[in-house]
């Protein structure tokens, strides 16, 4: 029923969702989330920022709205060590992001263990998604490096803006592939990877959560433990929510590769957190 | 139910039972001739003080140890080893439960059981050389229940542990009970074969560990177990394809491409050729061939056509080939829900812990041999 209410609302002339952008050949995208003392900075135009591609200044063109339409691809630890109450934990949390979600955007739902299985295609039906968490069965090993590839190659870069968050409470055991090769794919991507881990005292450490966050300008949320991960579920909904979407269409810099960028605030103060760069194919 | 089954079985045991040495040998025999899951499901409630007791208590009567029950107070050799076996069931059983402390206190008193009734059965025989003259002087041959007969086969009881503790995801248990039977049969294919299993699911855990000394010198003993059986039996193509993964994560990318080659050509084991395809892409990938790393998982789908690992290598050679475009296709079938997922899960899954069905064949024959079917 909510989801005809959806359908009927989007095809109402006059109704206006949130934003998305149009996929244009040869503009970058770059998502960016500036913060003072740790609170994110809203109201700020394009002219406050400076962007370089190679260090050549960019022209950007303006910020039609901060608050652009985000599709979800939640990914969810399912291995043996995510059971009983961190699972009940771990829905929950989950599900207070899907809360959070607005109208029109999408969220599709992935769960790994050895195995990455897609439990929900993207769909703008929240319920639907809702419902797939509860066939999230924790058992055996972790494929964190196969499941974040996945998600990342999920669907074509269209012209919706895309979070991959990524939870898990362990070290990647039984991946395909590397977790070099996973963040150097991510390097090539428009999509933001934002993790959320819980870790005891004694538990390993893995880098990987980090570096494919850093490597799309995303970030790590560590929760103190399972009661606190609802909370940091929310935190990453706080950090899409307060990004700009800066776009620029290269100017001098058409060479093929990674293309490194640095972007900074023209005025006033602030902590500037983006993708440290972008792939450019040849044919772009 | 098992549990129903027990006490109704064992009613003289259904209480706490004392660190009892009678009591002890009757839960052995029963393991050997009624019930091997009622006896186990009954040992497994003694604490280990009782266990020390009671095995403490059988070592103070070494000399009744007989072939054959006759006079009261003889102790049945057969049912020693019967009480090995069934602490090393037990053990597993705790293995399997993810309790390896109380594993331990079990598999040791099996191995521990088994060492104490090897020597006993030895000394016995010295004993009964030295005295055959005087015996012959007399004209009475030696009591043949004297002689005590060990059944249990050293290397398959250890090659037996060994691999179920590997299976069972316990490669700091595995290991020492390989190492072992490496002692007692240095020259055996199969125990080269099972050591470096071992060994190499050890390197695989301290490595996730970050503890990269104790790692190495894991994947050290690996590799040369590996190069052992090769030696001991060439056709052994599991340990050629082990070895051949092995030399691929220590990038040495051109010893392990022709071993892995050879076991695509000449295996006949479906599991085994799969692998070996598998980790043939990654070399490619690795020399910077993503062209040949995309005939490779190809060529691995075409042999398990359920893998989601080769599609996931597939996908990424593609990428890496053609663009990240290339690899969105891939990635839709490695997640299809409709993917046929029938039959055995994929054999990289399990590869850490050992080939399948390497403990049960030991286990089957020390059992067997022992026991009787």
């Amino acid at each position: 029923m909510k989801a005809l209410l959806a359908a009927a609302l989007l095809i109402t002339p006059g109704f206006q969702g949130p934003p998305v952008f149009r996929a244009e050949a040869g503009v970058v995208r770059v998502e960016v989330l500036v913060t003072r003392g740790g609170t994110p900075v809203r109201g700020l135009t394009a002219d406050d920022f400076e962007l370089r591609d190679e260090g050549l200044l960019q022209e950007l063109e303006p910020i039609v709205e901060e608050q652009a339409a985000v599709d979800a691809v939640l990914v969810l630890d399912a291995s043996g060590s995510v059971g009983g109450p961190k699972l009940h934990a771990l829905t929950t949390a989950a599900e207070a992001f899907l809360d959070g979600l607005r109208s029109g955007e999408q969220a599709a739902l992935l769960a790994f263990n050895q195995e990455v299985q897609l439990l929900q295609p993207f769909t703008a039906e929240l319920p639907a998604v809702r419902r797939a968490l509860d066939r999230v069965s924790p058992r055996g090993n972790t494929a964190l490096d196969d499941a974040v590839y996945a998600a990342l190659r999920l669907r074509e870069p269209g012209d919706r803006r895309t979070a991959v968050v990524v939870f898990s409470d362990g070290i990647d055991t039984l991946s395909w592939l590397s977790a070099a090769d996973v963040v150097e794919a991510a390097g090539r991507t428009n999509t933001t990877v934002y993790g959320v881990t819980v870790r005891g005292k004694g538990d390993l450490k893995e880098p990987f959560l980090g570096d494919v966050a850093r490597k799309t300008g995303g970030r790590l949320f560590e929760a103190s433990s399972e009661r606190d991960l609802r909370a940091r579920f929310l935190d990453v909904l706080e950090d899409i929510r307060s990004r700009y979407v800066l776009r620029f269409v290269p100017d001098g810099t058409a060479r093929p590769g990674w293309h490194a960028l640095d972007v900074r605030l023209r005025k006033g103060k602030g902590d500037v957190l983006a993708r440290p760069g972008y792939w450019r194919t040849a044919t772009e | 139910m098992t549990l129903l089954l027990a006490l109704a079985v064992l009613p003289a045991l259904a209480s706490e039972p004392p660190g009892d040495l009678q009591l002890y040998l009757a839960t052995a025999d029963h393991y050997a001739t009624v019930s091997r899951v009622a006896a186990v499901q009954e040992i497994r409630r003694w604490s280990p003080l009782q266990l020390v007791q009671a095995t403490a208590a059988l070592r103070r009567q070494e000399k009744k140890l007989r072939a054959r029950v006759q006079d009261p107070g003889d102790i049945d050799f057969h049912t020693i080893e019967a009480a090995v076996l069934m602490h090393a069931e037990a053990g597993l059983l705790y293995l399997q439960q993810q309790s390896p402390q109380a594993a331990k206190v079990h598999i040791d008193t099996a191995v521990a059981l088994r060492l104490w009734s090897v020597r006993a059965a030895a000394e016995r025989r010295n004993w009964i050389e030295m005295r055959r003259h005087a015996f012959e002087k007399i004209g009475r041959p030696p009591d043949p229940r004297l002689e005590l007969k060990v059944t249990i086969d050293g290397t398959d009881f250890y090659v037996a542990l060994s691999a179920a503790a590997l299976a069972l995801g316990y490669p700091h248990v595995a290991l020492p009970l390989a190492e072992q039977a490496a002692k007692d049969a240095p020259f055996n294919p199969e125990v080269s074969l099972v050591l470096g299993c071992a060994a190499s699911a050890q390197d695989w855990v301290k490595s996730l560990e970050h503890q990269d000394d104790v790692a190495a010198q894991a994947r050290a003993t690996a590799e040369n177990a590996w190069r052992e059986t090769l030696t001991l039996a060439p056709g052994t193509h599991e340990a050629r394809l082990r070895l051949g993964k092995l030399l691929l994560d220590e990038q040495r990318t051109g010893e392990a491409e022709p071993l892995l080659a050879e076991v695509d050509v000449a295996t006949t084991d479906q599991r085994q050729r799969y692998l070996a395809r598998l980790f043939l892409g990654r070399a490619a990938d690795r020399r910077g061939q993503p062209g040949e790393a995309v005939r490779s998982y190809n060529r691995a789908l075409e042999a398990w056509p359920q893998s989601q690992a080769a599609r996931l290598g597939l996908a990424h050679a593609l990428e890496k080939a053609f663009g990240a475009g290339a690899s969105r296709p891939v990635i839709g079938e490695a997640l299809d829900p409709s993917r046929p997922r029938d039959g055995p899960s994929d054999p990289w899954f399990v590869y850490h812990i050992g080939p399948p069905g390497l403990a049960r064949a030991a286990f089957d024959r020390v059992w067997n041999g022992t026991l009787g079917k």
